[in-house]
């Protein structure tokens, strides 16, 4: 909880330096992977605002928020990692910035900028305490998945029939990745995961049987449909993660269409409900989806040589994501040649202490 | 002579020894500010949200000194 851990440091810069004119602001941005108390991924900015809502009443922090846009303009506008610090000045320019937010080193280069404070306010002045509340319903009923390599998440988006007038929200929230060999051979391993979202107050209704899900490749009859199905627990409910990992093939690019269905019910039982829902899948890196192991760079870049289209053991700009190439240069290709070398992935790789075949988890 | 190669020995021990020392935020904070937008560069412009859901522009800050902290419930 990196971030979390600093936020009391942060409140008490704020409120030493914000009487001085200076601005604070805590940008929150997208989680994909989900985090502390089983926060999942917001498919809507209504979603995400109330993550933020969430977020600010359990820090306690008296400090302004922004929400980044769904398409996290403001992280990638500014590069940004992602508990990254900035300081501009009023100009506009850019005085500091961090890779990871210190809130001593930040009170210091403040302090610096606009001078020395009589009496600094100190964490324990604060009486700042984490809220996390207990969770209603049982955890740890299914065992995680164990994963032994490294997957990488690709992109989803949910489908919202457009028949609904009032769109249904989506409950359970899909976090699709798959292996080296899917993404570079087109054979391989995919994982599909379910998570419920807190946000809704929800569990698994388990004696209505397990969720199930589809993947249909829309126009192409040939395709033979790939499902899976949770077994049916004895617990009546939980709201433990419902995981798969199971043989996929496909080429890189290529759109699925999945399906899912399961039964939820609210945590005061009020209601029940069976749900399909659609996503659209595609074997295709997403380069905003997070690594379990909090590991930025990883999510950002992960192993560069997964984008060796041509298989000529380097990679050029023209095989990057058009949309991120810059960035993934900016920290693999060393001699800004635009090209990045098996050995400055290695570097890459020695830089960000993962091995290629190694779990990011 | 000996005295030399003894000095260019110490000084390479000496950047070995403070390489070594270097933590992974500092390798990373070292990299990132070598990264666009540097530090002295305006600050891109982009948009996003207040916490009530109103649109907001990093130019609306203009003006004030302005820490800008990222960060999730993680």
């Amino acid at each position: 909880m990196p971030f979390l851990r600093n936020v009391p440091g942060l409140e008490t810069v704020y409120r030493d330096f914000a009487p001085k004119g200076v601005r604070f602001r805590i940008v929150y941005k997208s989680i994909v992977h989900p985090g502390t108390n089983g926060m999942v991924e917001a498919y809507t900015l209504e979603e995400r605002l109330q993550h933020l809502e969430i977020a600010r009443a359990r820090l306690k922090t008296t400090v302004p928020w922004l929400c980044d846009s769904m398409n996290n303009e403001i992280q990638h506008a500014l590069d940004a990692a992602p508990n990254g610090e900035f300081v501009i000045d009023g100009e506009g320019k850019i005085l500091r910035k961090k890779f990871w937010h210190d809130p001593t080193q930040l009170r210091a280069f403040l302090t610096d900028l606009v001078g020395p404070l009589e009496k600094p306010t100190k964490v324990a002045d604060l009486g700042m305490k984490l809220e996390f509340p207990e969770q209603p319903v049982q955890r740890g009923i299914v065992p995680p998945l164990k994963m032994t390599e490294r997957m990488r998440v690709l992109r989803t988006a949910p489908k919202q029939p457009a028949e609904r007038p009032d769109p249904q929200p989506f409950f359970a929230k899909l976090l699709a990745e798959g292996n080296r060999g899917l993404l570079r051979e087109g054979k391989g391993k995919l994982y599909i995961g379910f998570y419920v979202d807190p946000l809704y107050g929800v569990h698994w209704n388990n004696p209505a049987g397990g969720l199930q899900w589809e993947i249909t490749k829309p126009g192409d009859s040939a395709f033979e449909m790939v499902r899976g199905a949770a077994p049916k627990y004895e617990h009546d409910t939980d709201v433990d993660p419902r995981e798969f990992l199971v043989d996929f093939a496909g080429d890189k690019g290529d759109v699925f269409e999945l399906t899912v269905h399961y039964t939820v019910c609210d945590d005061a039982e009020t209601f029940c409900l069976e749900v399909s829902q659609r996503y659209s899948l595609k074997l295709e890196v997403d380069p905003d989806g997070g690594s379990r192991a909090g590991d930025w760079m990883t999510r950002l870049c992960g192993d560069p040589m997964q984008f060796d289209e041509n298989g000529d053991g380097k990679v050029t700009r023209d095989e990057l994501p058009a949309e991120r190439a810059q960035i993934i240069l900016n920290h693999a290709d060393r001699n800004h040649d635009d090209v990045i070398t098996k050995s400055e992935a290695d570097l890459f790789h020695d830089m960000i202490r993962i091995k290629p075949g190694e779990t990011g988890r | 002579m000996h005295a030399a190669v003894l000095q260019a020995f110490t000084g390479i021990a000496t950047v070995a020894a403070a390489a070594a020392q270097t933590t992974f935020t500092e390798r990373m904070n070292a990299r990132h500010l070598t990264q666009p937008p540097l530090v002295g560069a305006t600050l891109p412009d982009a948009s996003g949200f207040t916490a009530e859901g109103k649109p907001f522009a990093l130019r609306d800050d203009r003006g004030h000194t302005t820490v800008l902290v990222f960060g999730c419930l993680t």
